[in-house]
């Protein structure tokens, strides 16, 4: 496992620059809108463009043809991506926190809905990782870069559907109510997500034993 | 131990193309090469023996035990060189080595260094910006680095100019210096095994042709070149082949020692390796 | 010790290291007791097969030039050479033999039979 690890995280290195430009932009984004939700957001999605490339160098080089010659089984390969996957999430949701946090903190803007809004971006990213990568063990990185867009739209589309067809009948969620909602959520969602991740290992591993090369 | 590899039976179906019971060793302490043309099912029995593919039938042992069983361990002795590198292409070379050095339990890292330095493999530039030649170097110092008993090169020399073939013969030949080491080499390009190779197994449309000593196959097989009566006067149960030609006939024949003793008018050549491969496939009337 | 082989000629590989190995155990280059190269090592250095040199060793060992121990390598063997060379006699009295019976049989004559001799030795030195 250590070598795997250490392979991704070497071909994680090429990411530091564009990680920091991009960190630049949003950092001035969102001083000039004031919006340090958007920055926390935008943190989080980032995470999905790291682990498809963690998945998608390992395509394009042929990497697992040539890594089950190795002392290494099918099952260490697909725990090593998954184990890549999760603290990747869990860095960004990190820096998320910090970065959109710390930006509210020194505008002297609300940073309990900026952690929020982290918080809730982690989990969707998470969400959608948890769908794509038994997706990319079955059928590709093409593929499951266009099956993650439609994952971040779609939510974005219901919501909007929703909320439109909740005004149009009336139904509206108290404001009072929000606040316990939101408490539900926060509670749930680790759970939902380690259920969903455990599902989606599975289902990828399940792939993986047949696949040939 | 007898036989490093043994495949029995081997079958895979493919929508355009058939393994069809595949049966051959390969001897410890022997180099043993796997020979046909583009096609014809090298690659396919190779990833059947790596276990990358699963056969419809037959089994395969490694090193005694079936290939399917306790493969973490024995994969630590077996080095693969496939003919593309397929480290991480924005890794450096020192970066390999390290995560080799993770993966396999024996990994030499002295032996990684002095390969390096043989083959003058450039410390500072990615994988990405080797050149062929250097790419497939790095893979076979990669698969020479961790004491394997067992080397399996899939076309691993197609497209490397002759130099740097000859070197890699040369490494072979060290390597099986020690008796339970050795080497399955699949190729289409013959010369590099017609002087090192103890045995030839010939694969053709999915089938073995042979599987022999090689010396066997060279001291037996003739082409001999005659006209239509004197082929005639050939057994034939000794005709391999024949091609015609508006002169006449050439025919490969396997009783090569015994025609010479004989008072004949043809001529008999030696045939190669790849002279027996033509005929067998492409050799028939018209 | 040289050993040239040839590519081209007629003899088997595994036919030329055994004379020569011979010829150079007659003429005393290679006496009693010398090593020889292991037969990998020769494989090695003549980038021929290894059952190549394992058929000539074998065949000197059989012949009685060499005597081989597991774990220890290959050595000229103790026999004198005037003993080997009068086994190597016998060994062609017995091929004659063989020969001449055929011949008489057959109606060759004494002289067709020393003239397919000398071009046979021709051959052999070629």
């Amino acid at each position: 496992m250590k070598g795997l690890i250490i392979k991704d995280l070497y071909s994680l290195k090429k990411f530091t620059k564009s990680v920091l430009i991009t960190a630049g932009l949003m950092l001035l984004y969102g001083v000039f809108l004031k919006n340090t939700s958007f920055v926390s957001f935008m943190i989080c999605f980032f995470a999905m463009s790291i682990i498809l490339t963690v998945l998608g160098d390992d395509e394009v080089s042929h990497w697992d043809k040539y890594a089950l010659c190795m002392p290494i089984d099918r099952q260490l390969m697909v725990r090593e991506k998954y184990l890549m996957i999760i603290l990747i999430l869990i860095c960004t949701g990190l820096v998320s926190c910090l970065v959109g946090g710390g930006m509210s903190a020194v505008m002297k803007l609300d940073i309990v809905s900026s952690l929020q809004m982290s918080y809730l971006a982690f989990g969707m990213v998470s969400l959608i990782a948890a769908i794509v990568t038994p997706v990319y063990y079955k059928v590709g990185i093409q593929k499951a870069r266009y099956i993650m867009i439609g994952c971040a739209l779609v939510p974005t589309v219901l919501i909007l559907v929703i909320v439109n067809m909740m005004e149009k009948s009336g139904i509206a969620i108290q404001e009072d109510q929000l606040p316990s909602l939101i408490m539900n959520f926060n509670i749930a969602l680790p759970v939902i997500l380690i259920v969903l991740m455990y599902i989606s290992y599975h289902i990828s591993f399940a792939i993986y034993k047949k696949k040939e090369w | 131990m007898k036989n490093a590899i043994e495949v029995r039976n081997l079958t895979k179906h493919y929508k355009n193309f058939s393994l069809d019971h595949i049966s051959f060793d390969v001897p410890s302490g022997s180099i043993v090469g796997l020979v046909g043309e583009n096609g014809a099912g090298k690659s396919t029995t190779l990833k059947a023996i790596l276990n990358l593919i699963y056969p419809e039938e037959g089994t395969i042992k490694i090193f005694g035990k079936e290939n399917t069983e306790d493969s973490l361990t024995r994969n630590q002795e077996i080095g693969v060189v496939f003919d593309e590198c397929m480290f991480p292409g924005d890794m450096k070379l020192e970066q390999v080595g390290k995560m080799l050095s993770c993966i396999y339990a024996n990994w030499d890292q002295r032996a990684f260094d002095m390969y390096q330095q043989k083959f003058r493999l450039p410390l500072d530039k990615c994988i990405k910006d080797f050149s062929r030649g250097m790419k497939m170097k790095t893979s076979i110092a990669g698969a020479l680095s961790h004491n394997a008993k067992l080397l399996i090169l899939d076309e691993a020399t197609s497209g490397l100019d002759p130099m740097v073939r000859d070197e890699i013969l040369d490494i072979f030949l060290d390597f099986i210096q020690d008796e339970e080491h050795s080497v399955l080499v699949s190729t289409h390009i013959i010369s590099d095994l017609e002087k090192i190779a103890d045995y030839i197994t010939f694969i053709h449309d999915g089938k073995i042709h042979f599987s022999e000593s090689k010396d066997e196959l060279i001291y037996k097989y003739g082409i001999v070149r005659c006209n239509e009566k004197e082929y005639k006067n050939l057994e034939d149960k000794h005709i391999a082949g024949v091609k015609r030609n508006s002169f006449g006939y050439e025919v490969l024949v396997d009783n090569k020692p015994e025609l010479e003793k004989r008072a004949h008018s043809f001529v008999i050549d030696k045939a190669g390796i790849e002279d027996i491969m033509l005929f067998m496939t492409k050799g028939e009337l018209q | 010790m040289d050993i040239m082989i040839s590519n081209s000629s007629g003899k088997p590989i595994y036919e030329q290291i055994t004379s020569q190995i011979k010829n150079l155990i007659m003429t005393g280059e290679l006496k009693a007791g010398d090593p020889l190269p292991s037969m990998r090592l020769l494989a090695k250095e003549l980038r021929i097969s290894v059952i190549t040199t394992k058929r000539a060793y074998e065949d000197l060992e059989r012949d009685g030039f060499i005597t081989t121990m597991v774990g220890r390598g290959s050595f000229v063997s103790e026999s004198n050479t005037e003993i080997m060379k009068e086994e190597q006699l016998r060994i062609v009295e017995g091929y004659l033999t063989k020969a001449v019976e055929v011949a008489s049989r057959s109606g060759v004559a004494l002289q067709e039979m020393t003239e397919i001799l000398e071009m046979l030795y021709e051959e052999e030195k070629r």
